[in-house]
């Protein structure tokens, strides 16, 4: 069941990935990626990991997007939309660098994986329950790094007003 | 369970699809989308890795991930409504003020 699941969204997700590169108005780009991202976020759930899922509706598919969307609808971009030359030259050679990076993407799947077995199995998950785990580490062992990232949303924050804003 | 291939290899996938986008496609905010494609092919890998090392430093991982895609987005954005505002295009071959 779940590997049936798996293919039918992942194949949704590769349907999106594929729309955000086909479409020439950056709204259709948008949705598509937006379909993706929900696509990617049943994954997640399918992989455990409720938090994530979580996360994912809401600051991928609802923040980050939402912003995206705001800002073409802000800029009017519709009539650059036009159609450039289909292959050039140097789009042959993004193409064949692509190919080249997925082959070296897949060929390590077939190695064996090593690496230290933790402790967060699916009967520790049903026990505890996934938030409260994954807080557990977050606000304990990885509490500098969880500063960092405030910190580093903060920076983001007073540069994009610094940035936007017409006058200094 | 899902086999942890099928996972990586989807993730494989999403990353490369963002990749050809960035090389190919030539609008400053489809260039965004297409890094954010990159990185949610990224989280995959980390939430399969988790998900099959039944380890929780994966999901910490796509904690951080996202954060940083939060902010490069804002950041981001911020900067190409800057650029349309003085150039009055997002084309990035018509963005060349640092070409040498």
């Amino acid at each position: 069941m779940a590997v049936v699941l798996f293919f039918v969204f992942g194949g949704l997700a590769v349907l999106g990935a594929l729309g955000v590169l086909a479409c020439r108005n950056p709204i259709h780009s948008a949705m598509s990626l937006v379909g993706t991202m929900v696509s990617l976020a049943v994954i997640y759930l399918l992989h455990h990991a409720e938090f994530i899922f979580a996360i994912q509706l809401m600051v991928y598919a609802g923040a980050v997007m939402m912003l995206v969307v705001f800002v073409i609808m802000l800029l009017d971009i519709q009539r650059e939309s036009t159609p450039g030359p289909r292959l050039s030259g140097g789009k042959i050679i993004g193409l064949v660098w692509a190919g080249l990076l997925f082959v070296l993407l897949v060929v390590p799947l077939g190695a064996r994986l090593t690496g230290a077995v933790g402790p967060m199995t699916v009967e520790t998950l049903m026990e505890v329950g996934s938030v409260e785990f994954l807080a557990g580490q977050l606000f304990t062992t990885y509490l500098l790094p969880f500063e960092a990232a405030g910190i580093l949303l903060l920076v983001g924050l007073v540069g994009a007003v610094a940035l936007a804003k017409k006058k200094l | 369970m899902i086999p942890l291939e099928y996972s990586m290899t989807l993730s494989a996938v999403l990353f490369t699809l963002g990749a050809v986008g960035v090389l190919l496609r030539r609008n400053v905010i489809v260039l965004l989308m297409c890094i954010e494609l990159m990185l949610n092919g990224v989280n995959l890998a980390f939430v399969a890795l988790a998900d099959h090392l039944n380890s929780v430093e994966g999901l910490i991982y796509v904690i951080f991930v996202m954060t940083v895609a939060a902010a490069e987005a804002a950041v981001g954005l911020a900067i190409i409504v800057s650029l349309y505002r003085t150039r009055g295009t997002v084309h990035a071959d018509e963005l060349d003020l640092l070409k040498g």
